[in-house]
């Protein structure tokens, strides 16, 4: 394993999820509207791995700092990422699974941007 | 690296600058000679919404002011200061544009995004809807605005804005369009379930429910009936009430719905998947059976699914047959 996933699972361990992307309630086996509006395939397990993939990034210790440092309440992100759409929650996993390990050139300046998106989605 | 953050960032966030506008861009202009390039059929030379609510604002709020002004002309009793803490991050001092849309949603209205033409975004405002804007109005990183289209006229080369501290903006379309296409020609209108704006397809309309099951689920209930009621067919109205049923676990009625998608579209697993999982939570493992084995034959296009399914269902099996053998 990598440091950096090894870091990143210490830090979920110890901290809990405390900014879930509360999803909206769905299974993996129940194929859910928003797949099929999406031009793109979609499957759920995929869906259900974003949804974590975005948990885990909110609950890091740096994060939640940065949260602090623009203003935002725990209760305010939560209620905003929820009504993300799935397809926004997809664009936003992508993004986080492609940071660079932390420590690197850049990484502070990556976390900044990620949150940015995250509080909204990137049209991009 | 920097420059290219830079400019990420500046692309999400609106900071509401109140330079003049109509800067940057080169993407070709869609009203060129006086006319409308690609101009939808039948659309009037001018057209305006009258009553569009206007909240002034001077400082970094143009998001919430602008999605104030469209959520009340659509019935929504709010305002600026409740929207901020829904779509303002003050560590930037802006408002990102899908915070703008979630915000839509938990307000029990449709927010959808438009197709990047000034054709479709001018027939909103002759259909009666005002449209939310993004604008670049200055030459800065963070020169960006969000405004409200309430008027055009296309004899007269005007557009009217709701913008910051103005009531009635007037620019050239040229003007406008310049500074709508340096965002990417972004704009959205906000509507109630059950109205069909023009130029809107179905497609376009319940890709812009769906995101409300999880937030507003009785605005999608009324948006997906009237949905159907427009466009007779759709199944995936139909699959949407579904889920909406199943979430609220009202599963008799979920396998309703999905068995009439499935009527609807007999060629497609996804239908019978999900009203296998339906009579399964409904108690009814025998006849899920039956509705996956359907799904499995079809095949498509989700196989992965209905397997993940028949497993379940075949667990589900044999805990009753246990219990039937017990002694």
């Amino acid at each position: 394993m990598f440091p950096s996933q090894i870091y990143r699972q210490f830090l979920v361990a110890t901290l809990g999820v405390s900014l879930m992307a509360a999803a909206p309630a769905a299974r993996a086996e129940l194929i859910g509207t928003q797949q099929l509006t999406e031009s793109s395939a979609q499957d759920s397990a995929t869906l259900a791995k974003d949804r974590a993939t975005l948990d885990s990034f909110m609950a890091r210790a740096d994060v939640q700092t940065k949260l602090e440092q623009m203003g935002l309440s725990q209760e305010v992100t939560q209620q905003r990422l929820a009504a993300l759409s799935d397809a926004e929650v997809a664009q936003l996993a992508g993004r986080i699974n492609s940071m660079p390990a932390a420590g690197t050139l850049g990484f502070q300046d990556m976390v900044l941007i990620l949150l940015v998106a995250i509080l909204v989605v990137l049209a991009l | 690296m920097a420059r290219r953050l830079g400019l990420t960032l500046s692309l999400m966030l609106a900071g509401c600058a109140a330079l003049p506008p109509g800067v940057l861009s080169t993407a070709p202009l869609q009203f060129q000679h006086g006319r409308l390039v690609d101009a939808p059929e039948g659309l009037p030379a001018s057209a305006h919404v009258a009553g569009v609510p206007f909240f002034s604002d001077d400082r970094h709020y143009c998001g919430p002011a602008s999605l104030a002004s469209a959520l009340e002309f659509s019935g929504v009793q709010t305002s600026p200061q409740q929207l901020i803490p829904q779509v303002f991050t003050p560590g930037l001092e802006g408002s990102l544009q899908f915070d703008l849309l979630g915000a839509a949603r938990r307000a029990g209205r449709i927010p959808i995004v438009l197709p990047p033409r000034l054709g479709v975004l001018f027939a909103q405002v002759a259909a009666g809807y005002p449209a939310v804007v993004l604008q670049k109005v200055g030459l800065g990183a963070r020169d960006w605005h969000y405004a409200v289209l309430v008027e055009y006229d296309l004899h007269a080369d005007r557009v009217t804005l709701r913008s910051s501290t103005a009531r009635d903006l007037q620019l050239s379309i040229e003007q406008f369009d310049r500074s709508w296409a340096a965002g990417g020609r972004w704009a959205f209108i906000t509507i109630q379930p059950g109205q069909f704006p023009p130029d809107i397809t179905e497609s376009l309309y319940l890709h812009a429910v769906a995101p409300l099951e999880g937030v507003a689920p009785d605005a999608a209930h009324v948006a997906y009936e009237a949905a159907l009621r427009h466009w007779p067919e759709s199944w995936i109205a139909m699959m949407g009430l579904g889920n909406l049923a199943y979430a609220r676990k009202d599963y008799p009625q979920a396998a309703i719905h999905f068995a009439q998608a499935a009527r609807l579209q007999p060629q497609d697993g996804d239908p019978m998947n999900n009203l296998a999982q339906a009579l399964l939570a409904a108690g009814d493992w025998k006849a899920a059976q039956g509705a996956i084995d359907v799904a499995l034959r079809l095949g498509k296009p989700r196989p992965d699914v209905y397997r993940k399914t028949a497993a379940e269902i075949a667990k589900a099996r044999a805990a009753a047959l246990k219990e039937t053998q017990a002694p």
